[in-house]
């Protein structure tokens, strides 16, 4: 819908292939009170900004970040934006070989007709190359290091050559094309990426929402979602979703607000989890409960969601509870539901 | 009417047709309103061209728009500060500082200039709550924050009030229309104001400052003729009303002149994020701007401009290790103006710059601040100097500390901080070298930094030949050497009342007797080259040395000045009579000596270590600047003298060293001790503490102590010997461990065994369980005799 709006107003320039021009595709990301278009990410503007002008570029742009930093959503909207289309997309994992980034047959066909046109199976992107798309690659450092390495020759050459198909044939990518990658270098388990395969990226740290007033339109926006199919719907007031926003952002940077240092957990405290937190607070508050969201039933599912089997965390939230949120008990009805509550959890 | 109708208003309001008047609201050091306030000026030609600068700095007008100044200059202001005059306040100007330009366009075309701003001081008084920080004059938080300014970032997407000032008016550097573009600012400005709240604005001090901007303006008017006003665009509402309503204020002069200074500055200095808050950030990159803006007698050519500058930033880094090849460079000018398209600039801007370094530069996540977004920071600040004309009246003495730099060959023609090895002991030129950067440091200029070298004030690696030294000129440089300038018009008589200040501190601290400290600012003084100008406080020193009743201290003070005369090197004082200083610490430390017999318990560990100093020193005279009997008389007195045990034994030990007594004598005083009727076991042990803290040697020279000791040792039953066992301990500390292997060695032959027998032995024990394991094998052993049981053990302790 959105989409549709913002083509029929667009009238700046499009590079080749490109469904919105890079003004549009920025509205479409960061908002335009006056089209009107929502704003979906939020945070850094100057980030989505080099976004859009690496996928100008012969560059492919690779997102990188902690978990949970809304990496692959910024890429869903880059693709959908540019392309009008983000269902081209290669889920990186141990499993994934070569023949996901190129072509595959179907080998039935194959059986019977000989390589032909029919019989292959074109990878997603394959399909980018051939329609000119924004193609995706989730976690690619979860791929082997030599599937990495076939990204490379993609990129910097932008064909695929069939040589089943007879000598000389191959798809060379139309304008428009380019590769947006997701990957996270911090986590365990993962693949160092080559520097011949960095040198095709330019690089974009998406960092956790550094605004705790978007974040809780954030968190708040997507409870809504969440909760749009469900028949009841409890009220979510302001302060229960300030005290989610505060309580993960205190954990995550390891400063409160006002300046106290808190020990910072192991687990992920990205905003994703938060919405989980506060998505589980509104079932628990609708279906087992009476009456409004409040800081008990925060406190409920946090243990749970958040941190999961790891004593050293446990140990940490109890310091938090005993020097953070006591103090703002005292002031605050909410965060004396929340702490009484997770005191409880905690025995 | 709308609010933007109302800011427009504001805008063209700027402009009082009918008397005359043209406010031009500025940001300081902005290339864009410097632009259009030299245009104004020379279509205008006004009669009275009107500064926001503080009032006393007029005598320095004439001087900043003197041909042959370079900014990046400023006016340094001393205010009185706790007695001392202290540089208070910098008032900076750049090449594209609109102040700066208005200054020399007024000199151009005849205009009469005026400062209108309170004076320095006042400012200064209000405004800073420690005076340990300069102030800049110039502050201007006003633009970079606030809700009009969050506002317009949002509707913009800029990310702060740099980018968006940057946005919305250095793109239009070298356009024309100076009307138009003063209009917006001015709605800009005004926007700023009425969104900022007047308790801020009182507590700024600014209705003060504006209401004297305001009687300014006022006086000028009431002269005729056209005035042009350039003020701080905050300023600007405030001041048309004042205007319009004819009230300004202006406050008698309380006596508030600053002395001040036109000073070179730098461009680190001017950096708004390195400290003093003038103005915009990274001078280098709007320097650059500016020249462009100049060339092309207009509008520069923004992609050209952004491509020169990736250019220099690309060379600037290959010089330095950090090459950036071809391929990123090309992506980086891409990123930089396709940004600059994306966000409708006719160019890449300095954050479109910054932006195009981070997406074709840094490759994998960050962490914080990447490395190539400082380096092109860095980069964009640059490191130039200023210079100002001979004729600007420096202070002589800042002229000095320049002359001589000049003359070591020091390079002072930018702020880059250097480094340079000087071959002190065999060049004389860097020998001189060396002394002008002690000298600067001794004056806590933060000129020059020793990286290596030889530590001569703390004797540490003396026998180094290099100094390895680091400098960078700034104006922090500059602004102390101006503190300084009252007391001293040459860099020698500068460090002398250092010397003499620290010394006056000492005294007032209560610790006028600390001739070591002296005797460590004399050795300053003297690696600062001040060599025979010491001569008075080389006086003072032996004048305090002479009423000093320290022991410690003297000896201290005596083995310092011996040094110090017999060096050769950068130390050496061929004018000084140092060793003649010594002769009287020397002398002031044998009448001490009497003094000795009287020592409290807490100073016997100092004073022994004094006497072994001192014995050592005597040694190793062989210039025979001092008389030994002298001191060997004295401690022969103090053996007799009847003192603590352990200074007899320390005296005892030096009188046997040199010959003056018999070893038997420090035997029998040994065995006397050893034998005496003590209360405490650690006093049985003093006088053999005494001796070998002060001659250890003895242990191996003496048969007589050695043997003393051995059968001092072997006649304690087992409870005694673990009680005085401690105290043996410790007084054996003394030995070195080479000494300790020989006097191993010598007791096993006495006693017909190898000393390796123990030294193989290692126990994982500490002191306390070995002594506890002891005690209770001990208390064992008397349990099993008491029962009768005797001979289970004795066969095996005879064997």
């Amino acid at each position: 819908m959105e989409l549709q709006q913002l083509a029929a107003a667009d009238r700046d320039p499009k590079p080749q292939g490109w469904r919105l021009s890079p003004r549009a595709v920025r509205r479409f990301i960061l908002g335009d009170k006056a089209i009107p278009v929502s704003q979906k990410f939020f945070g850094d503007d100057a980030l989505v900004d080099r976004c859009i002008v690496s996928l100008m570029g012969q560059q492919g742009l690779m997102l990188v970040g902690e978990p949970g930093t809304a990496k692959s959503l910024l890429s869903e909207l880059l693709a959908a934006a540019i392309s009008n289309d983000s269902s081209l997309v290669v889920q990186g994992s141990a499993g994934v070989i070569e023949d996901h980034l190129r072509y595959g047959w179907n080998y039935a066909l194959l059986l019977a007709e000989g390589p032909s046109e029919r019989a292959l199976v074109p990878s997603p992107v394959l399909t980018g190359m051939r329609h000119g798309k924004v193609v995706r690659v989730e976690e690619l450092t979860r791929c082997a290091p030599e599937v990495q390495d076939a990204m490379i020759s993609l990129l910097s050459e932008k064909t695929i050559a069939i040589p089943e198909l007879g000598p000389g044939a191959e798809t060379r990518a139309i304008p428009g094309f380019n590769v947006i990658a997701t990957a996270n270098l911090r986590d365990r388990g993962v693949h160092e990426m080559s520097s011949a395969l960095k040198r095709r990226f330019n690089f974009e740290t998406v960092r956790p929402i550094a605004d705790a007033a978007f974040e809780r339109e954030l968190v708040a926006k997507q409870v809504a979602e969440r909760m749009a199919d469900h028949a009841v719907k409890p009220a979510v007031n302001d302060d229960v979703l300030e005290l989610v926003v505060t309580v993960f952002r205190d954990l995550r940077t390891g400063v409160t607000s006002e300046g106290a240092s808190v020990a910072q957990p192991n687990s992920v405290m990205s905003t994703a989890e938060a919405v989980n937190v506060a998505h589980a607070a509104v079932l628990d508050a609708a279906y087992l409960d009476v009456g409004g969201v409040s800081g008990e039933h925060i406190a409920r599912q946090i243990r749970g969601v958040v941190f999961k089997d790891d004593p050293e965390d446990a140990r940490k939230f109890r310091a938090y509870l005993d020097h953070i949120a006591k103090a703002r008990a005292k002031r605050s009805k909410v965060w004396s539901a929340f702490h009484a509550a997770a005191k409880k959890e905690l025995e | 009417m709308t609010e933007a109708d109302v800011l427009a208003a504001v805008g063209k309001s700027l402009n009082v047709a009918a008397k005359g008047l043209f406010v031009a609201p500025i940001r300081h050091h902005s290339p864009a309103c410097a632009w259009a306030v030299r245009a104004m000026i020379r279509e205008l030609r006004p009669k009275h061209v009107l500064v926001e600068a503080p009032i006393d700095f007029a005598s320095h007008v004439e001087l900043i728009a003197h041909p042959d100044t370079r900014p990046p200059v400023a006016i340094a202001a001393l205010v009185e500060d706790r007695g001392e005059q202290r540089v208070s306040a910098y008032y900076p100007f750049s090449v594209h500082a609109p102040e700066y330009v208005a200054l020399v366009e007024a000199r151009a075309v005849g205009a009469a200039v005026r400062l209108i701003d309170l004076p320095a001081a006042a400012t200064v008084k209000r405004r800073s709550k420690s005076a340990d920080a300069p102030l800049g004059l110039t502050d201007e938080h006003v633009f970079d924050s606030g809700d009009y300014v969050s506002a317009l970032c949002k509707r913009t997407g800029c990310r702060d009030g740099f980018e968006l000032w940057d946005h919305l008016f250095e793109t239009r550097l070298g356009l024309a229309d100076w009307r138009g573009f003063f209009a917006d600012v001015g709605a800009y400005c005004a926007g700023l104001r009425a969104s900022t709240a007047p308790a801020q604005i009182e507590r700024d001090g600014d209705a003060a400052r504006e209401a004297h901007m305001g009687a300014c303006v006022l006086e000028a008017l009431a002269d005729g003729g056209d005035i042009v006003v350039i003020v701080g665009g905050f300023h600007a509402p405030a001041l048309l009303d004042i205007v319009h309503s004819g009230a300004g204020h202006k406050p008698a002069a309380e006596g508030n002149e600053a002395r001040s200074f036109l000073i070179r500055y730098g461009f680190a200095a001017l950096d708004a994020l390195s400290g003093y808050a003038a103005g915009l950030p990274q001078p280098a990159y709007y320097d650059f701007l500016w020249q462009r803006a100049n060339e092309s007698t207009g509008e520069p050519v923004w992609r050209r401009t952004g491509l020169d500058l990736v250019s220099a930033f690309a060379g600037a880094m290959r010089e330095a290790g950090h090459a950036i090849s071809v391929p990123e460079q090309v992506e980086m000018v891409r990123a930089a103006e396709t940004l600059a398209i994306l966000r409708g600039r006719p160019g890449p801007m300095r954050h479109d710059l910054i932006d195009a370094a981070r997406t074709a530069l840094v490759k994998g996540e960050l962490v914080a601040q990447d490395i190539w977004t400082e380096r092109l920071i860095v980069f964009l600040r640059g490191n130039a100097l200023g210079d100002v004309p001979a004729s600007a009246g420096s202070p002589p003495l800042v002229e000095d500390a320049r002359a001589a730099a000049r003359r070591h060959r020091i390079e002072l023609g930018d702020g880059a901080r250097r480094r340079r090895r000087l071959d002190i002991r065999r060049n004389k030129k860097h020998l001189a070298a060396s002394r002008y950067f002690h000298a600067m440091r001794l004056l806590e200029t933060a000129f020059a930094e020793l990286e290596a070298g030889p530590d001569f004030i703390n004797n540490v690696r003396t026998d180094l030949l290099f100094e390895e030294w680091s400098y960078a000129w700034s104006p922090r440089v500059e602004g102390r050497l101006i503190e300084l300038a009252a007391q001293a018009d040459r860099v020698a008589p500068a460090c002398l009342r250092v010397l003499e200040t620290r010394r006056e501190q000492l005294r007032a601290a209560g610790q006028s007797r600390d001739v070591a400290a002296m005797t460590t600012l004399f050795a300053q003084g003297l690696l600062s080259g001040l060599g025979a100008d010491l001569a008075p406080f080389l006086r003072g020193l032996c004048d305090d040395v002479q009423a000093h009743a320290d022991f410690a201290a003297v000896a201290a003070a005596l083995r310092r000045l011996f040094y110090i005369a017999r060096s050769r090197g950068p130390l050496g004082a061929h004018e000084l009579d140092v060793a003649e200083a010594t002769r009287i610490a020397y002398a002031r430390l044998v009448y001490l000596c009497d003094d000795l017999p009287g020592t409290p318990a807490e100073a016997v560990g100092p004073r022994i270590d004094a006497l072994r100093l001192t014995t050592e020193l005597l040694r190793n005279d062989e210039d025979a600047v001092l008389d030994p009997s002298l001191f060997a008389e004295a401690v022969d007195r103090v053996v007799d003298a009847g003192a603590p045990a352990e200074i007899v034994g320390a005296a005892l030990a030096i009188a046997v060293l040199g010959e003056r007594r018999d070893p038997r004598e420090l035997r029998a005083a040994l065995e006397g001790q050893f034998a005496g009727a003590v209360t405490r076991a650690e006093d049985r042990v003093g006088m053999l503490r005494g001796m070998l803290g002060a001659a250890p040697q003895l242990l191996l020279q003496s048969a007589d102590v050695v043997a003393a000791i051995d059968a001092f040792l072997a006649g304690l039953d087992e409870d005694k010997f673990f009680e005085v066992l401690p105290h043996i301990r410790l007084a054996f500390t003394a030995l070195n461990p080479r000494e300790v292997d020989q006097l191993a060695d010598r007791l096993a032959s006495l006693h017909s065994v190898s000393a390796t027998v123990f030294a193989g032995i290692h126990h994982s024990l500490d002191e306390h369980a070995l002594a506890r394991g002891l005690a209770i094998e001990q208390r064992l052993r008397s349990s099993i005799a008491a029962d009768g049981l005797a001979t289970w053990i004795a066969s095996e302790t005879e064997v």
